[in-house]
C-alpha cells in the first residue's frame, strides 16, 4: 500500500509530499465547510487523481500529522496493492431516515469478502446510533465500522459531505475495503471525568433530553453550567458532556455531546440517542487527561495493524469538537499524544468532528461516540 | 509535575513562535501575543471551569450533609457519634429528649465522660445511686468495648436500651432504644403467666428453645423448670411426629387447636395435647407463647365412639343392598355407601334430615324415578301407618331392575333395603329369549325336524320344513301316530326305524324312498336319535329328515350335462372318446373292424353370420335330428361347433361306412324349414376305418378329419375316406403356407394385368392380380395360396403390397385407364385400410378416380356397419367401389341398397354358362337391368366367346373382361395400351 499526503492553503494551492506516478485508488480530504463548499476542492482532487475514488467532509479542524488547522484542506491519496475497494452514497434528508439511510448503504457495500468500512457522514441531520445500528444490521458485527460525522466549526449551521461528488449537505458517503489482504486497526477513547450526582434519564425522545431525575433537563444543565457558560450553550454545552450508560451494563458508558438546546421547550439535542431509563452523569475535561484518551485510542487502532511490517500505513483520526474546542491551542497535545503512540512510518490525517464512530472499546459492537478520539489504521499485509 | 507542565507550555510557545513566524523567519509579534493571550484564555477557561465544578461539588456534598441531618432527627431512636477521643461530633433530636436532663451538657466536642458525671450529678442514673465513681468506670469501660448492648434505667421508671459500636476511625456510635413501654408489658406478661393454671411455656422461634415455663407446665409434664430451659419444644414431642412438628414450624403456621398433639411427659407417658399459639417478643427475641389443654381423655373417648361408628359405617357400606332409614316423618336418618351408587344421589341432597319428597324429587332428577312420586310416597306411608312391611319390584329408566323392602322400625320410622336384582331378570329374560330362538331355528331349519314320543311314537313335534315335506299341516299330525299320518308301506317304515332306534339307544341314519300324503314319493336321509330320561330310558325320539329328492334329480342332470352338448343334448367329445376307446378295445379284442365317420357342416359360419346365431342353433337342431335318424343306431356325437362324428361298429366295413355316409348325405342334404327360413345345409365327410387307417383313438380320429379337409377342398358335399397321401398333403400344405409368409421379402409376388374393355372392345382399365411364383413348386395360383393368405393373416401385408405396386404401375402409364384392385376381408378387419390407400394415392401420385378397389360380399358379413363405414371413408378418397362376384351370395341385393357402389361385376360363373343355362342368361339379363335401372355400370367376368360377348352386347352390358379382351400378363405385354413403346417379344404374347 502507498500513502502520500496532500494539502492545499490558500497562498498555496495544493501541495503533495511526493509526486508518484503510482496508482491511487483513494483519496480523503478534510476541510472547513467555507473552503469545500463550492466544489472547487474537489474538482482539484479529481484531477490529480483521475482513476481514483474521492470521498471527504467539512470539519471542526483538520488534523495533518502534529498539526491541527482551520485554514488548510487536508487529504491522502492512498494505492493498494491486493484491496478492492467500493464507495457507496444516500442522501439523508431528515434524521428519522437514518436507519434506513445506513441499510441502504450497507446493501449497497455488503459482499463475503467485505473487511471494513469507513463511514462520513451528515453532522447535523443525522441521528447517528441509528445510521450505525442500520449498517450494522445489514453488514453484521464482524465487519470493522468506523468513520465520524462532519463537522462545521463551533457554527453548527451546515455540514457536507461528498463522494466522487462535490461536497453538498444531507449526504451519507461510505467506503468499503475488501479482500483478506486490508486490514484495519480502531481505537476509541475519551478521557473526560464524570462529576456531580449520577442520575436517571426520566424522559426522552431518541436523542432529545427532557428530564433527569425528573427535573428538566436545560434547568438542571444550565445550574450546573454557572451563568456564564450557560449563556454559551450549545457550543459550551460540547465541555460539558454526558456519559450514559444502561444499568443493566454499567462498564458499557458512552459519552453524548449537545447539539442543539430548546430554551422554550427546556429540552437540548444529543449527537445521539439517551434512552429512557439510562444511567446519566455530567463530565468535564482536562488537557492531560484528554491526550492520555488520544493516545489509547492510538495504541488499540495501532495493535490491530501490528502484522504489517513493509508498505505505508495511514491512520484516520477522528476527534470531538468539544475536545477541540474545550482545549485550544492545545488541541494540538492531543494529536502529538497519539502520534508518539503511532509512530512516524504512520501517515496521520483527521478532522475534528460531530460524532464519533467506533466499536466500543469494552463490546466490540460498533457505536456512535461523542467527545472521544477515534483512530482507524488502514495497512495491506505483505 | 510542574516539570512536565512546563515542558508542555514551552513546547506550545516554540509551536507559537513558528505560527506566528513567516516564510522568511520574521516574527509577527501582533500575532504571537494574540496565539499567546488566546492560549492563557484557554487555560483561565479551563480554570473557571474547575472551580465551578469543585464549587458545585462542595455545593452538593453541603446539602448531602444537611440532609443526612435532616434525616437523624427523623429516627425514632437516639443516635449520638463520638470521635476517638469520646468528644460529641453528632446527635439527633432524640437523644437529646432521652438524655433531656442533661441537654445542656451535650455539645459539639464535649466529652461523653463529662456528660455521664453531669447526669450522675444531677441523679439522672437511680441504679448508680450511691456507687457513682464505680458505676462511671464500669459504664466508660463498657463504653470502650468494640460493642456493647445493655439496659439503662432512667428516672421515671423508664427503661432505655443502649447499643453502641466502634467505628473504623477510632470513634462510636451509639443507639438509644426507649424499652420502657415493652418492659412494663413483659413485666404483666410474667404476673399472668407463672401463676395460671393453664400450662403455657415461650419458646425461641428460631431455636424452639423454651424460653420460659410456667408452674402449671411443670406439674403437667413432671420436667423441672431448668430441664425445660435446657429443652427444644422439638424434645417434647415422640419421634415419629417430629418431622410433621418441623414442617408446621417451616411453615410459619401457628397451632390454634386444630392439630392434637402428642408430648411425653418426663415418666414416658404420652398425652395427647391440643395448642394455641401467639407469637411474640420476649426478652428482645422473636419467641412463641403457647397454652396446652391436655386432650387425652377426651380424644379416647372420643376414639372408642368413633371406632364403633367406623365398623358399624363399614358393614353398612358394604353390604351388597342400599339401605336407607327413614323417622315417623319420613326424614333421613341414614343412609348407606350402595344406596348412593345404586341411584346415582348427590351427597349434596341426600343426607340426614332429607324428606321422603325431597328424596324421590332427586332420584326423578337423576332420571332413575320415573313413577307418580306422590303416588309412591302415599303407598310407603299407607303401609308404614299400618305397621306392615311391603315390598315391590322398580325398573328404573336404565333398565335396572331393584327389589325394595319397607321394613317398619318400634319407633315409628322405617327402613328400606333396594336391592339391584337386574342380573337375576337379565337371566330369566335371557333363558327366555334363548328358548324363543330356539324355537325360531328349529321352525325355520330348512330340515325337516321331528319330535316323537319313544312310547307310542306319537308326534310330539313337528316344523315348517316337515309340514312342507310330508304335505300335511302340523295339527293334522301332532299327538297322532305315523300310520295315522302316512300311508301304510310309508308308516311301516317309519315306525319300524323309530321302533329299531329306541331299541338299539344309538342314532340311525338311513336312506329311503318315501310316500307322502302332499309330495308323492321323496328320497330322503333321515338321522334319529333316542333322548333318554332321568332313568336312561328312550323319552322321545328326535328325527332329523333331509330332502334329497332335488338334489339327486341335479346330480344326475349334472352326470348327464358332462358327457352330453347342451343344445342338441347328443354326447359330447368327451363322451365320444371314451366311446371310440371302448370300441377300440372291443374291436382289437374280437379281431373286428369299425368305421369313424368325421362330418363338417359346409359354410355353417354363414348361416350364423347372416341369420345370426339363434336360426344357427336351428339348423343344428334339425340337422341333429336328421343324422340321428341317419345314423340308425351308430353312436354319433357333437364334436363342437359344426363338427359331428360317428362310430359305425357294426357290419363289414368299408361297406357299411359307404353306405351310411351315403344316406347321412341323402337325408342331410334336403332343404329345411327353420325360423321361416328355407335353407340347405351341405355336409363334407371324411371316413377312417380301423385298423387300416390306423389302430389308436387319436390316430383314427386324425386320419378321419384329413379326409374330411380332403372332401371340403375338393368340392363340398363330397365324401371322402382316408388315403394314406392325405396326410402327406395336409403337411404340404402348412409347408406353403409357411413359404408365403417369405414370399414378399424374398420377392416372389408379382402382378399381372387383366384388361377390362367397353362393350365396344376399347380397353378402359386393367385388373391387378397377384401371382406367386414359388421358388421351387414354380407358379402358385391364386385359388391355392390366397385361402392359405387369409387363413394366416399375411393377406394385410399381400393386399397393400399388390395395392401400392398396382397404383404405382398405373401412375405411370401415359394413358389414364382405371386400375382395379382386389380387397380381402382380411385388409378390413386388420389395420387402417382408408389411411392406407390415402397414404398410397400421396405416394404413388395416381389420380384417386382411377383406382377401382374390389370388394366381394364376405368384407360385409363379417361387420356390416365397420365395413360400410370404411368403404364411406374409402369412397370420400375419391376411389371407386366396385361390388366383385356379384349374384353368388346369400343377400348381394340387400349390400346394393345399404352402400353406393359404383360397379357391379357379374361372377365368371354366369356368364361361362350363359350360352347353355337359360337360368343363366336371365340372372346376366336381370343383373344388367338391375345395373341400369340403378344407374350402376356392370362389369361382366369370364368372357371367353364372341357368343357371349355378343349376348351381353344385346343385353347392353357396360364392360366386359376376360380372355376374349386379354388374359392376365405381366404389364409388359399391354405396353402399348397404356402408352409406352412396345417390345415385339411381348407383343406377341399379348396377341397370343
Amino acid at each position: 500500500m502507498r500513502v502520500e499526503q496532500i494539502f492545499w492553503t490558500k497562498p498555496s494551492g495544493w501541495q503533495r509530499s511526493s509526486h508518484g506516478s503510482d496508482k491511487v485508488d483513494l483519496a480523503f480530504y478534510f476541510g472547513t465547510r467555507q473552503s469545500l463548499a463550492d466544489g472547487t476542492r474537489y474538482e482539484e482532487i479529481l484531477k490529480m487523481f483521475p482513476e481514483s475514488r474521492v470521498i471527504g467532509c467539512s470539519t471542526g479542524g483538520q488534523i495533518r500529522d502534529d498539526d491541527v488547522s482551520d485554514d488548510e484542506v487536508a487529504g491522502v491519496a492512498l494505492g493498494f496493492d491486493a484491496t478492492p475497494i467500493k464507495t457507496a452514497y444516500e442522501p439523508i434528508l431528515h434524521s428519522g431516515e437514518s436507519r434506513a439511510c445506513g441499510e441502504a448503504i450497507g446493501r449497497k457495500l455488503q459482499a463475503p469478502d467485505l473487511a471494513g468500512i469507513f463511514v462520513l457522514s451528515d453532522g447535523l441531520n443525522v441521528n447517528g446510533s441509528e445510521l450505525v445500528a442500520g449498517l450494522t444490521e445489514i453488514v453484521g458485527k464482524v465487519v470493522s465500522l468506523t468513520g465520524g460525522l462532519a463537522g462545521d466549526g463551533a457554527q453548527f449551521s451546515e455540514t457536507l459531505v461528498g463522494c466522487d461528488c462535490a461536497p453538498r449537505s444531507g449526504m451519507v458517503a461510505a467506503v468499503g475495503f475488501y479482500g483478506s489482504a486490508v486490514r484495519i486497526g480502531h481505537g476509541s477513547a475519551g478521557g473526560w471525568d464524570v462529576f456531580g450526582p449520577r442520575r436517571r434519564i426520566t424522559r426522552s425522545k431518541g436523542n432529545v433530553l427532557l428530564e433527569l431525575d425528573g427535573e428538566l433537563a436545560l434547568d438542571l444543565y444550565e445550574r450546573y453550567l454557572g451563568e456564564d457558560e450557560a449563556k454559551g450553550l450549545p457550543g459550551t454545552g460540547l465541555l460539558f458532556p454526558l456519559q450514559i450508560h444502561d444499568p443493566k451494563q454499567p462498564d458499557h458508558e458512552v459519552v453524548r455531546t449537545i447539539l442543539s438546546i430548546d430554551r422554550q421547550g427546556r429540552s437540548m439535542t444529543f449527537a445521539g440517542d439517551l434512552p429512557e431509563g439510562w444511567s446519566a452523569q455530567l463530565m468535564r475535561g482536562n488537557f492531560d487527561r484528554l491526550a492520555a484518551g488520544a493516545a489509547d485510542a492510538a495504541r488499540q487502532a495501532r495493535a490491530g495493524i501490528s502484522e504489517c511490517k513493509d508498505g505505508d500505513a495511514v491512520a484516520l483520526l477522528v476527534s470531538c469538537i468539544g475536545r477541540r474546542l474545550l482545549m485550544g491551542q492545545r488541541a494540538t497535545d492531543e494529536v502529538e499524544a497519539a502520534g508518539i503512540e503511532l509512530g512516524s512510518k504512520i501517515s496521520r490525517l483527521g478532522f475534528y468532528s460531530y460524532g464519533e464512530i467506533s466499536p466500543h472499546a469494552a463490546s466490540g459492537i460498533c457505536e456512535l461516540h461523542n467527545q472521544t478520539m477515534t483512530v482507524t489504521t488502514i495497512a495491506e499485509a505483505a | 509535575m510542574v516539570g512536565v507542565m512546563a515542558d508542555a507550555l514551552h513546547k506550545l510557545l516554540a509551536k507559537q513562535i513558528a505560527k506566528a513566524t513567516d516564510d522568511l523567519g520574521k516574527v509577527d509579534v501582533a500575532e504571537l501575543c494574540r496565539l499567546v493571550s488566546s492560549a492563557y484564555d484557554d487555560l483561565d477557561r479551563d480554570r473557571r471551569r474547575t472551580d465551578r465544578s469543585i464549587a458545585l461539588m462542595i455545593e452538593e456534598l453541603n446539602r448531602t450533609h444537611e440532609r443526612l441531618l435532616d434525616a437523624f432527627d427523623v429516627v425514632p431512636e437516639g443516635l449520638a457519634l463520638f470521635d476517638a477521643e469520646g468528644r460529641y461530633v453528632l446527635w439527633n433530636r432524640r437523644y437529646e429528649e432521652i438524655y433531656s436532663g442533661c441537654r445542656d451538657a451535650i455539645a459539639l466536642g464535649a466529652r461523653f465522660e463529662d456528660t455521664l458525671r453531669v447526669a450522675l450529678a444531677r441523679d439522672l442514673y437511680p441504679d448508680a445511686k450511691g456507687r457513682e465513681d464505680a458505676w462511671l468506670a464500669k459504664r466508660l469501660a463498657r463504653h470502650a468495648q468494640p460493642q456493647n448492648s445493655e439496659e439503662q434505667h432512667l428516672p421515671g421508671d423508664r427503661w432505655i436500651r443502649v447499643e453502641e459500636r466502634r467505628t473504623a476511625d477510632g470513634g462510636s456510635i451509639g443507639v438509644r432504644i426507649d424499652i420502657t413501654e415493652s418492659k412494663k408489658r413483659e413485666e404483666s406478661f410474667r404476673f399472668l403467666f407463672d401463676g395460671n393454671p393453664v400450662p403455657m411455656w415461650v419458646i425461641d422461634r428460631e431455636t424452639l428453645k423454651f424460653l420460659a415455663v410456667n408452674d402449671a407446665v411443670i406439674g403437667h409434664y413432671g420436667y423441672s423448670r431448668d430441664e425445660f430451659l435446657n429443652m427444644t419444644a422439638r424434645d417434647l414431642r415422640p419421634a415419629e411426629q417430629r418431622a410433621e412438628f418441623d414442617q408446621l414450624m417451616g411453615s410459619g403456621r401457628i397451632s390454634q387447636g386444630t392439630t392434637v398433639w402428642q408430648h411425653r411427659k418426663s415418666d414416658g407417658t404420652i398425652v395427647l395435647v391440643s395448642m394455641y399459639a401467639r407469637d411474640l417478643e420476649y426478652r428482645g427475641r422473636a419467641a412463641r407463647l403457647c397454652a396446652v389443654v391436655d386432650v387425652t381423655e377426651g380424644k379416647r373417648a372420643e376414639n372408642r365412639i368413633l371406632e364403633q361408628k367406623l365398623q358399624l359405617d363399614a358393614a353398612l357400606d358394604n353390604m351388597s343392598q342400599g339401605l336407607v332409614m327413614f323417622d315417623a316423618q319420613g326424614r333421613i336418618v341414614l343412609c348407606n355407601q350402595r344406596y348412593f351408587e345404586m341411584y346415582n344421589l348427590s351427597r349434596d341432597v341426600v343426607k340426614p334430615g332429607c324428606t321422603l319428597r325431597e328424596l324421590i324429587e332427586h332420584r326423578r332428577d337423576t332420571g332413575l324415578f320415573t313413577g307418580d312420586p306422590d303416588e309412591y310416597r302415599r303407598q310407603i306411608f299407607d303401609d308404614i301407618a299400618q305397621k306392615k312391611a311391603s315390598s315391590r319390584t322398580l325398573e328404573l329408566s336404565d333398565g335396572r331392575f331393584v327389589h325394595c323392602v319397607n321394613q317398619p322400625m318400634d319407633g315409628g320410622g322405617w327402613v328400606v333395603t333396594h336391592e339391584d336384582i337386574t342380573e337375576r331378570k337379565r337371566t330369566e329374560q335371557d333363558r327366555d329369549r334363548s328358548q324363543a330362538f330356539l324355537d325360531l331355528v328349529i321352525e325355520n331349519i330348512p330340515v325337516t325336524v321331528v319330535v316323537k314320543d319313544a312310547v307310542d311314537f306319537r308326534y310330539i313335534l313337528v316344523n315348517r320344513a316337515g309340514e312342507d315335506y310330508y304335505g300335511v299341516p302340523r295339527s293334522k299330525m301332532i299327538g297322532k301316530t305315523a300310520h295315522e299320518v302316512l300311508a301304510r308301506p310309508a308308516a311301516d317304515l317309519v315306525t319300524a326305524l323309530d321302533r329299531k332306534v329306541c331299541e338299539n339307544g344309538k342314532p340311525l341314519f338311513d336312506e329311503h324312498f318315501l310316500d307322502t300324503p302332499g309330495h308323492g314319493t321323496r328320497v330322503a336321509t333321515s338321522t334319529r336319535m333316542p333322548m333318554f330320561d332321568e332313568h336312561g330310558q328312550p323319552r322321545y325320539i328326535l328325527a332329523v329328515v333331509n330332502d334329497i329328492t332335488e338334489r339327486k334329480d341335479a346330480e344326475a342332470r349334472i352326470a348327464h350335462l358332462v358327457h352330453h352338448d347342451p343344445l342338441t343334448d347328443l354326447p359330447n367329445r368327451s363322451a365320444f372318446n371314451v366311446r371310440l376307446n371302448a370300441t377300440l378295445e372291443r374291436a382289437a379284442t374280437a379281431n373286428e373292424s369299425f368305421a369313424v365317420i368325421h362330418i363338417d357342416l359346409d359354410r355353417f359360419k354363414e348361416v350364423n353370420d347372416v341369420f345370426g346365431q339363434v336360426v344357427g342353433d336351428a339348423v343344428l337342431c334339425e340337422l341333429t335330428r336328421r343324422l340321428q335318424v341317419a345314423a340308425n343306431g351308430a353312436f354319433l356325437a357333437r364334436l363342437g361347433g359344426d363338427e359331428f362324428a360317428l362310430i359305425a361298429a357294426d357290419g363289414a366295413q368299408p361297406a357299411t361306412a359307404v353306405s351310411l355316409a351315403e344316406r347321412l348325405l341323402a337325408i342331410v342334404g334336403n332343404e329345411m324349414d327353420v325360423s321361416g327360413q328355407r335353407l340347405r345345409a351341405g355336409f363334407s365327410i371324411g371316413v377312417a376305418i380301423y385298423p387300416t387307417d390306423g389302430d389308436d383313438a387319436e390316430k383314427l380320429l386324425g386320419n378321419a378329419a384329413s379326409a374330411l379337409y380332403r372332401a371340403k377342398s375338393e368340392g363340398r358335399g363330397s365324401i371322402r375316406f382316408f388315403e394314406p397321401e392325405m396326410d402327406t398333403r395336409l403337411r404340404d400344405s402348412r409347408a406353403l403356407q409357411r413359404d408365403l409368409c417369405l414370399a414378399l421379402e424374398r420377392n416372389e409376388m408379382s402382378l399381372q394385368y387383366q384388361p377390362q374393355a367397353r362393350i365396344d372392345g376399347a380397353v378402359v382399365g386393367f385388373e391387378a392380380l397377384a401371382r406367386w411364383r414359388h421358388p421351387s413348386r414354380g407358379m402358385v395360383t391364386p385359388g391355392t395360396f390366397i385361402p392359405l393368405a387369409e387363413e394366416s393373416g399375411i393377406i394385410v401385408q399381400i393386399g397393400e403390397w399388390v395395392l401400392r405396386e398396382a397404383c404405382r404401375e398405373a401412375a405411370s402409364w401415359l394413358k389414364p385407364l382405371q386400375i382395379a384392385v382386389n380387397l380381402s376381408p382380411g385388409q378390413f378387419r386388420h389395420g387402417d385400410l382408408p389411411g392406407l390407400v390415402h397414404a398410397v394415392l400421396l405416394e404413388t401420385g395416381l389420380a384417386p378416380a382411377r383406382l377401382e378397389l374390389e370388394i366381394t360380399e364376405s368384407v360385409l358379413i363379417s361387420d356390416f356397419s365397420r365395413a360400410v363405414s370404411i368403404l364411406r371413408r374409402l369412397k370420400a378418397l375419391g376411389a371407386q367401389i366396385v361390388m366383385d362376384d356379384f349374384g353368388t351370395g346369400y343377400s348381394s341385393l340387400s349390400y346394393l341398397q345399404s352402400f353406393p357402389f359404383d360397379k357391379i361385376k357379374i361372377d365368371r360363373e354366369f356368364i361361362l354358362n350363359v350360352d347353355r343355362k337359360p337360368q343363366s342368361a336371365a340372372i346376366v339379363r336381370a343383373v344388367v337391368g338391375l345395373g341400369r335401372s340403378l344407374g350402376l355400370p356392370v362389369v361382366a367376368e369370364g368372357v371367353e366367346t364372341n357368343e357371349q360377348l355378343a349376348f351381353l352386347a344385346d343385353e347392353a352390358c357396360d364392360q366386359v373382361q376376360g380372355f376374349l379382351i386379354g388374359g392376365p400378363f405381366p404389364i409388359a405385354a399391354y405396353a402399348e395400351l397404356v402408352g409406352r413403346p412396345v417390345t415385339p417379344a411381348l407383343r406377341l404374347v399379348a396377341t397370343g
